[in-house]
Order: structure tokens, then C-alpha cells, then sequence
């Protein structure tokens, strides 16, 4: 039988005035998961942490923690850790007390507090720190102190809204492998909000995605990235974002086709649900935009066309090579980008229909895959 | 149009040096980006080259002019910052216009320089929109060209795309690259982004601690770094690093690899049971499903989606773990399984006990 969810959350609503922030938000999280939530800036994620930690109210539905119904349950009996999106170190007490806040506010005893302390600050690597002031940390010192505030209770659920934020890129890379470790090691639920793909993407055991106020896919990462169930997963779950065109299904032959301005006509090679005339959106991830350099088309599903290199990113393993074809701006992701083309240049591309995702344009719910993905290339 | 010199340049806040003894050149007409980590000084170095904040110690030329002792204003230098600098309530145009009035620069050159600054930023259309009604990234880039129409000797930046979202991240750097495409200025960036570096720098020069470690193009800095911290620093993610020893067989050195029980012919100046660290870029490590010549097995923990559906594999060889970094298309990797790694010795930098790297001639 499979673990009673330590978290429950069950068709929430929560408005502000007339803006909608949660629309039936729905999701059950098992003991012990590493699961990231998600979204766009302003997406609602830190409003759903803030709601299910107990500092928000919520206007419908039913959070349940540890199979109770929350309601009405002030969020200091809740029994959760939470690391809040902007925090704020108290300047004139150590690190240790920063660190120990909590514990102390809810009247655990001193040698209990003090080895509570030094264990998440010597799994955080701060322990030589907590004798000294905030004000003589660095930048990312202190974030770690933060987390370590949160992180410090006894308890097995915590809440990370966005601690990485702001960081400087390099920290974070070795955060997150240290957030991944720490939550092993406590064998802890961690549910972590965050809008970065790549940092979602590299925690998460399962993704939520929230967008429009919903969790509109939720699966783990890598199913995610390659089989998303909506248009903003299949969009924005990557980096760089996928490539999209809203355009029009037409059956005027054996398949049906969508013509695209610049691009050509792409033809879908599969049938089900992509009737004439129907609203799509065609999603074309960055890697699957080729350069087509002195080759030339093989099948009717690969199409060929001429764009305008806008910028070259070279970041030493891997080029990101922004394009534009008929005013649709196109992202392509290489190992090695087109020798000898710069900036304003116009380059060969090739789109292989194969590997084109189709979505409903309206509901951006998936309709269809191009095709299986072709399995390992090793 | 100047290079930019600096002497034993010192900067120290109570007993931390925060430049610490640097002598270095900016080529002229180059774009040189300032890298490194928060507190590595490099914005106390920017500040130092503008005036905005005195040395400790040593001295600081534009050409061979020392300006050491010239205040911020006498340097004619040219500025953005991470916030846009602009004029409120008043146009694009005369927002750049209205520093060259001040500047007593007659009439026609004015309109003349107006007009060029707005062509090289991409922002003729704009011209006589008031700033207030610009997007964010828009009023940085009015802030650039404010700095391009004055022609300073020098433009620097400090962290021009810190408040830039990351959608308008895109338009600033292709303005970027445009203008220092037309134009033949020394210019100075200051970033922590690795990837803003290599694309928008001639050269990068790497800081840590207050001392610049390597200065090179991106491509060299990328694929030769000079010591650990560079292998680390560029790179998403950084180098990976395996722990090695130094092994002399039938008069031929071989670099052991000891996690991996795996050795590779090397040449170089290395001697015998020389402890060393082996750097490879995780996406050189060479990842096959089924054994082949010369690879090893390890145990796959881990596989996420990274940049462009590339695939960060997490691998553990006898308890160590390194990283791998595959392309889209991989399979999907099955955690607990083996796979297959191979390591191209051309591939890798060889790194003393002190984390600099090791000279080697090409095989």
C-alpha cells in the first residue's frame, strides 16, 4: 500500500481583490519526496507555501497535513520548517541564535537546541561561522544561515520558497547539490519553490507546474521535459524556453499540416485529434532546431528554411544561437554552433516534424507527439 | 582611445585586502569582462579605475597618462550601473543630448552624436518617447547610449543586467554586441555570470581574492584554465576533478587515476608519485551504455535535464563522485545501473598539489 501523502492539498482557492492567484490547486505529496513547485515570477507559488505553512489564509479547499485537515490550525502547531522567500537575519545576535530562533521560540531545551544547531551547521558548512555576526558573512554565508533557520526544526516537512534567489550562479550550482544531500541525509519531505527550469529540473524528484493558477503538469523532471501534458511545461521547463507558433491545423490531404510564415509547411506525422482547422500550439524544443549546413532535406516531415542570426552565445560546452524567421524569434541549442556565421548572418535551419509537440491553442492541454524520441544516440 | 594600466593597485578595508597588490593591462579598444565571484574585489577594482573610490596604494594610468590623482570627473570616463542612470521626464533624445549641453559641445555635434548613439543602441524609434514610458531594459540601453554619444575615453560597466528580467536579458546583449561591434572603445565589464562573460568579452579576466588568476579569450579561458579556480568558475557545471597520481611504467608517465583505477598516457613536466588532480570538462568525459577499449564501468546515481535537453549524469566510481554531462538524445538513465567512461588524456588539465595547472606539450 503505498505511504499515506504527508501533504494533501485539494482544489485551493485564494484571491487578492479581483486577482485570482489560486484557481484549484490540487496535489498529494508522499513522505520523504523531493518535490519543486514550479512557476513564473508572480506564478502564485510563494502564496500556496505561505497557505499551506499557515501564514495565509485561503479563500476554498482543504489542506491536510499528516492526514489532518489544517483549517483553522495557527502555523506554529503545523510542525513545519519553512525557509522563507526573503529573510532577514536579526543583526545584532551569532549566527547561532539566528540559526536557533526557532527552536528557542518554541521552548526546546538549551542542550537540545545546541546540537540541533551544530548538526544543520555542519551539514550547511557553516559551523565555524555561528560565533560570529551576519554583518561578517558573505552573501551566500548568510543565504546558507537562512536555510539553516529553516531547516534547523524537528520536524520531517519542510518549505523552501525560492532560497536561491538572487545568488550568485556558482553558489548556486554547489547549493544545489548540497539542498539535494541534506534532504537525503534528514530523509525529510522537502517541497521547494522555485521559477529557475534548470535548478527545478536538477532537485526535483517530482515537478509541479504551476501556471495560471493551477498545477497544469505534474510528474517527475525528466518525464517532464520529454513528454509535458501542457503547453507551459512543454514551453518552459528547459532552458533555454522551448520555441513556440500558435498556428492551424489543415487536413487537405492525407495528413494534416500546419503552415507556418518562413517556415513552410510542416507536416504533423500523426493523425489523432489534429482536425482541420483546429487552434494549436506547435512546440519545437531549442535542441531540435539544426543547422542545416550543405545538406538538404530527406523526408517530407524535415523542413528547411533561412533565418537570421540575432546573437551567438558560446558558453564553452554548449552554443545558444538566437535566431528570427519572419518575426518569430527561434532559440537553438547546439554543442558546437555554425562555424564561420555572426551576428545578422542568415543560416540554414531544419526542423524535423518528428519532434514537434502539439497543444490545444486555447486550453494548452497536450494533443500530440511527434514522434517517440529517438532513443540513445550512445 | 586609451588602454587602462594599473600599478601594485592596493585596496584595503580594515586588514582584508580587497585588491590586493595588482598590476595588470586592459588592451585598448577591447572588451575586457571582470569575473569572479561576490567579494573577489572586482567591483572595488572597477571603482577604483573610475575615481569612485581611492587606493590604498599604487597607481592607475589611461594610456600614459597617470590619472591617480585626477578625480572621478577630470577621468572622462563613461558609466552605467546596475540601475539606468537616466533623466526623468524627458525624452530619449534628450536624455543623451543633455550631458554633451553640459559638456558646452556646440549644436550640430550634439544632434550628430545624438543620432549616432541612438543608431548604435537600436533606439531611433524611441527617440522621442519620454524614458518614463520605457521598459526597464529599454532605459539601460538609453543609459549606455548617453555614455557612447559623449565618447569617453573609457566605458565601464558594473553589472549593467543585474535588473534586467531574464526575457530582456537577450536585447541588452545583442545591443551590447552590436555597439562594441561598430564602435573601437575600451571597455570594462563587471559580472559574476559566467555565461554573460563569454559571450560579451574579447577577453576575460578571472578574479579571486583580490588578484586577477587568468586573463585570455573566452575560448582559452574556457578550455585552458590556469589553475582549479578557473576550471570551476566557467563551465555549467564547472570542471570535474578526479584525484591522481603521477606513475612512471616501462619510462613512460602515466597519469593514475585512482578512483577510477584507470591511467593515461601523459607527457609533461611530472615526476614520479607526483600527487595530482585530473580536470576534465564534464561534457569531454566520453559516457557509452555496453564496456569498449579503454573505458571503465561506474554507477549512474543520478541523470537531470540541464541546458538545451543536455543531461547531467551523477556518477560514482569506488565511493568517489564526479559529474558527466551528456547531449540531448541520451537515454534516460536508470539509477544504480553501470555505464561505460572513457577520458581523452588531450581532454584533461593536469593540476598540482596547489590547484595550478600543469604546463604540457600538445601530443
Amino acid at each position: 500500500m503505498p505511504d499515506r501523502p504527508i501533504l494533501s492539498v485539494r482544489e485551493v482557492h485564494k484571491s487578492f481583490k479581483q486577482v485570482q492567484v489560486l484557481c484549484g490547486v490540487s496535489f498529494d505529496i508522499a513522505p520523504g519526496a523531493f518535490a519543486v513547485v514550479y512557476g513564473l515570477p508572480g506564478a502564485g507559488k510563494s502564496v500556496l507555501l505561505r497557505a499551506i505553512v499557515g501564514l495565509e489564509s485561503i479563500d476554498s479547499g482543504r489542506i491536510a497535513i499528516r492526514g489532518t485537515n489544517v483549517a483553522g490550525v495557527h502555523a506554529g502547531k503545523r510542525n513545519i520548517g519553512y525557509v522563507p522567500q526573503s529573510f532577514a537575519l536579526f543583526p545584532n545576535r551569532s549566527v547561532r541564535d539566528n540559526i536557533a530562533y526557532p527552536l528557542t521560540l518554541s521552548g526546546v531545551d538549551r542542550s537540545e537546541i545546541s546540537s540541533a544547531v551544530d548538526s544543520i551547521a555542519t551539514m550547511l558548512q557553516i559551523r565555524e561561522h555561528l560565533d560570529k555576526l551576519p554583518a561578517q558573512l558573505s552573501g551566500g554565508q548568510k543565504q546558507r544561515v537562512a536555510i539553516a533557520r529553516g531547516l534547523v526544526k524537528k520536524t520531517e516537512l519542510f518549505l523552501l520558497d525560492d532560497p536561491l534567489a538572487g545568488l550568485d550562479f556558482k553558489l548556486r550550482e554547489r547549493l544545489i547539490d548540497d539542498l539535494r544531500e541534506l534532504q537525503d541525509t534528514l530523509g525529510a519531505t522537502f517541497i521547494y519553490a522555485t521559477s529557475d527550469p534548470v535548478e527545478s529540473l536538477g532537485l526535483a524528484e517530482r515537478l509541479l507546474a504551476l501556471d495560471g493558477g493551477s498545477i497544469v503538469d505534474d510528474q517527475p523532471p525528466l518525464s517532464m521535459y520529454r513528454y509535458p501534458k501542457h503547453v507551459f511545461s512543454a514551453e518552459r521547463v528547459g532552458f533555454p524556453a522551448g520555441n513556440s507558433v500558435r498556428t492551424v491545423v489543415s487536413t487537405d490531404g492525407t495528413r494534416p499540416s500546419c503552415e507556418i510564415p518562413g517556415i513552410g509547411t510542416l507536416v504533423l506525422p500523426v493523425a489523432t485529434g489534429l482536425w482541420d482547422r483546429r487552434e494549436v500550439t506547435l512546440v519545437i524544443k531549442p535542441e531540435d532546431v539544426a543547422f542545416a549546413i550543405g545538406s538538404t532535406a530527406t523526408t517530407s516531415a524535415v523542413v528547411e528554411f533561412e533565418a537570421w542570426i540575432q546573437l551567438r552565445e558560446d558558453l564553452g560546452g554548449e552554443e545558444i544561437v538566437y535566431l528570427e524567421v519572419g518575426g518569430l524569434p527561434l532559440r537553438s541549442v547546439q554543442r558546437r554552433g555554425p562555424d564561420g556565421y555572426r551576428g545578422g548572418d542568415s543560416v540554414r535551419l531544419r526542423i524535423d516534424a518528428a519532434r514537434i509537440r502539439v497543444f490545444d491553442g486555447r486550453t494548452g492541454v497536450f494533443i500530440a507527439n511527434g514522434e517517440e524520441l529517438i532513443d540513445a544516440r550512445h | 582611445m586609451p588602454g587602462i594600466r594599473v600599478e601594485s593597485l592596493t585596496k584595503l578595508f580594515g586588514s582584508l585586502a580587497a585588491v590586493d597588490d595588482l598590476t595588470f593591462d586592459f588592451v585598448a579598444g577591447e572588451v575586457t569582462c571582470l569575473l569572479g565571484p561576490s567579494g573577489c574585489g572586482k567591483t572595488t577594482l572597477l571603482r577604483m579605475i573610475a575615481g569612485l573610490e581611492p587606493p590604498t596604494r599604487g597607481r592607475i594610468f589611461f594610456g600614459d597618462t597617470e590619472v591617480s590623482a585626477l578625480s572621478a570627473r577630470a577621468r572622462n570616463i563613461g558609466m552605467v550601473f546596475q540601475y539606468p542612470v537616466v533623466y526623468r521626464g524627458v525624452t530619449v533624445a534628450e536624455n543623451i543630448a543633455l550631458p554633451l549641453k553640459a559638456d558646452r559641445v556646440d549644436t550640430k555635434t550634439i544632434a550628430v552624436r545624438t543620432d549616432e548613439a541612438l543608431g548604435l543602441l537600436g533606439l531611433r524609434e524611441r527617440r522621442d518617447v519620454p524614458v518614463d514610458r520605457l521598459s526597464g531594459v529599454e532605459r539601460q540601453k538609453v543609459a549606455v547610449a548617453r555614455q557612447v554619444a559623449r565618447k569617453p575615453a573609457i566605458i565601464l560597466f558594473d553589472e549593467p543586467m543585474t535588473n534586467v528580467d531574464s526575457a530582456s536579458k537577450l536585447a541588452f546583449k545583442h545591443s551590447f554586441k552590436v555597439l562594441t561591434q561598430e564602435i573601437n572603445q575600451t571597455i570594462v565589464y563587471v559580472t559574476h555570470d559566467q555565461t554573460e562573460a563569454m559571450t560579451l568579452a574579447d577577453r576575460i579576466a578571472l578574479m579571486e581574492a583580490g588578484s586577477i588568476t587568468q586573463y585570455d579569450d573566452p575560448a582559452t579561458i574556457y578550455n585552458q584554465p590556469r589553475d582549479t579556480f578557473a576550471g570551476w568558475f566557467l563551465g555549467n557545471p564547472g570542471m570535474t576533478f578526479l584525484p591522481a597520481r603521477i606513475e612512471n611504467i616501462d619510462r613512460k608517465c602515466f597519469v593514475h587515476l585512482e578512483h577510477l583505477d584507470l591511467r593515461l598516457p601523459v607527457t609533461g613536466n611530472l615526476r614520479e608519485g607526483q600527487k595530482v588532480t585530473v580536470g576534465i570538462r564534464p561534457e569531454r568525459i566520453a559516457v557509452y551504455a555496453t564496456p569498449r577499449d579503454g573505458t571503465v564501468g561506474v554507477v549512474l546515481r543520478r541523470g537531470s535535464i540541464t541546458t538545451g535537453g543536455q543531461m547531467i549524469l551523477e556518477l560514482d566510481a569506488n565511493g568517489f563522485r564526479f559529474k558527466a554531462k551528456v547531449g540531448a538524445g541520451f537515454r534516460d538513465p536508470v539509477e544504480g545501473t553501470a555505464i561505460w567512461i572513457g577520458i581523452d588524456p588531450d581532454h584533461t588539465s593536469i593540476f598540482d598539489e596547489h590547484g595550478g595547472s600543469i604546463d604540457r606539450p600538445a601530443s
